[in-house]
């Protein structure tokens, strides 16, 4: 599985624009395991986002969106700006797909890890460049937080 | 999905592993199917390419997702897999190098050789199939907007696409039988499974309960068929073909059951698409019961319902259950156990009662389920399915997708 790390509010605002038609979506797979794209942390940011004035008309938990099933994301026809909340493959997928339109990550890649189940932690196997040091690290499963 | 390719050839693999070490294969079943370099297929590829060459190869396990090392723990106790490990000297495990620090940890004392080497983050796309995403520094690629193909990275790396020596595989002569289905003759690999090789042949036995990577159940029916020489019909799912066997898979007789078997499945529950997820089918959901409902132009059933409505589970945060649904074919309990290894799902009660429950009758986020999709990804209907939810309105209510 891949963990990633939620991105700043502010660096996601920075690339908004009140006029956008905001759709989010968010992927119940591996960033629901890292505590960045659940449910409750997608509701977060989409009424946050709203409270601050940003017109979010929707959003899906999909699973997966690193495959095919990111079509199961049937968007508003007026939805001009895609929020995704996945690792990178999963934004990828959907920039290819909705090449006409923003597309903004809220997560970025640390690396992989390994769930624990039992111990509910998640340990970082393998990093990308600059997450080095939370190789070995472990964090708590939904939540992210550090153990 | 986590991208790897092939590290090694089949001569190096063999320079690492002796006739005399007992070897036991192991097979993720998430990213690495798509990677090419795993699943019960290549592990079994694998397998038979070992046993040729005079390996000796004691066991073989897929696993639903290797990068939960509870589920890997749990072999070591599970009464049907703890020996596959305990007997190896070596195990071969066809999975990333996410998954291989699990396996290495807990098996700590086993030799184990890693096959995969894992290159980064990537998706499976419907026009270029999978591609390279975000690779890792030490790959020495950079990031590019169109990543990389699976081939242009092995290319790059002096990494294989393909499964290990492919061709010698099919050098390898299996023992070929004379078989006649339907009145004509057909050759076909000794002790092969009836179903698959009718499959192979272009004959599609309808069936429910089956899946190849689960053991032969025979639970439905619906695959049954007429051997000569056998006294009763026999479920294709579970027979082996041997020289000289006369099969009928089709006649009056045989689709009359089959009509019938689907109309219980009616019966047995509220099978109704408007209100199922996988009531439209599409490239990632389809409906086993609908199809063949719909193959048989079966419109209403003669059996009475009358049954109570069980009570729909929404708990998981990633899997629907409507045992309303379930047509008991015990996909999902086998899959739980023999893919997880959680045995987490079973059967209760009896009768028109019998249903399947998570745990001990617990809602499913009560249970120690993983949410590794191993039911989901098996069960024939609308019982078990990935939750598609959609959220709208200012206080951002959500609401669970019945199709999409």
């Amino acid at each position: 599985m891949i963990f990633t790390k939620s991105r700043n509010y502010e660096e996601i605002t920075k690339k908004l624009d009140k006029n956008d038609v905001i759709s989010v979506i968010g992927c119940s797979s591996c960033a629901r395991v890292s505590g960045t794209g659940s449910n409750e942390v997608m509701q977060n940011l989409a009424l946050k986002l709203m409270d601050d004035g940003y017109n979010v008309v929707e959003g899906y938990s999909i699973n997966t969106m690193c495959t095919p099933k990111v079509f199961q994301a049937k968007l508003d026809e007026k939805v001009n700006t895609i929020i995704t909340m996945s690792c990178s493959a999963g934004s990828s997928n959907v920039n290819q797909i909705h090449a006409n339109k923003k597309v903004i990550t809220t997560c970025e890649d640390i690396g992989l890890m390994e769930a624990d189940t039992k111990e509910r932690t998640i340990k970082i196997v393998k990093t990308y460049e600059g997450h080095g040091a939370t190789q070995g690290q472990k964090f708590r499963m939904f939540t992210g937080e550090k153990v | 999905m986590i991208i790897s390719l092939r590290n090694m050839s089949y001569d190096e693999l063999k320079d690492k592993i002796s006739p005399d070490e007992k070897i036991s294969l192991y097979s993720c079943n998430a990213c690495i199917i798509a990677c090419g370099v795993g699943g019960l297929e290549k592990m079994e590829r694998l397998e038979n390419l070992l046993k040729n060459d005079g390996y000796n190869v004691v066991g073989k396990d897929l696993i639903s997702i290797g990068c939960q090392k509870h589920l890997i723990e749990n072999r070591k106790t599970d009464v049907a897999k703890k020996k596959i490990y305990e007997e190896a000297d070596v195990i071969i495990p066809l999975i990333c190098e996410d998954g291989y620090e699990g396996i290495s940890e807990i098996y700590a004392n086993k030799k184990i050789i890693q096959v995969a080497k894992t290159l980064g983050v990537g998706s499976f796309t419907m026009d270029r199939g999978v591609v390279l995403n975000t690779p890792f520094k030490e790959t020495g690629l950079d990031e590019k907007k169109e990543g990389y193909g699976l081939g242009e990275a092995a290319e790059s790396l002096d990494l294989y696409t393909d499964f290990f020596d492919e061709e010698s595989i099919s050098k390898v002569e299996p023992e070929i039988i004379s078989i006649t289905i339907d009145g004509k003759q057909i050759s076909a690999q000794k002790n092969r499974n009836l179903l698959k090789v009718c499959k192979d042949n272009g004959i599609e036995i309808p069936h429910l309960c089956h899946d190849d990577n689960l053991d032969k159940y025979g639970a439905c029916r619906m695959c049954l068929v007429k051997i000569d020489g056998f006294r009763d019909l026999a479920a294709s799912c579970c027979v082996e073909v041997a020289e000289g066997m006369n099969i009928i898979t089709t006649d009056d007789e045989l689709e009359a059951n089959r009509k019938v078997i689907l109309e219980l499945a009616m019966a047995s529950g509220d099978h109704n698409c408007l209100t199922c997820s996988k009531g439209v089918p599409s490239d990632f959901v389809s409906c086993q019961l609908q199809s063949l409902i719909r193959k048989y132009g079966i419109t209403e059933t003669q059996f009475d319902a009358g049954i109570d409505k069980k009570p729909i589970d929404d708990s998981s945060d990633v899997i629907f259950y409507d045992p309303n649904k379930c047509i008991l074919c015990g996909k999902c309990v086998r899959a739980c156990e023999e893919i997880a290894g959680l045995c987490n799902l079973g059967f209760i009660n009896r009768g028109e009662k019998t249903t399947i429950v998570a745990g001990l009758n617990k809602e499913m986020k009560q249970t120690e389920c993983v949410s590794c999709m191993a039911c989901t990804d098996v069960c024939p209907t609308g019982a078990l399915s990935e939750k598609v939810i959609y959220f709208s309105g200012k206080n951002w209510n959500a609401k669970r997708v019945l199709n999409s």
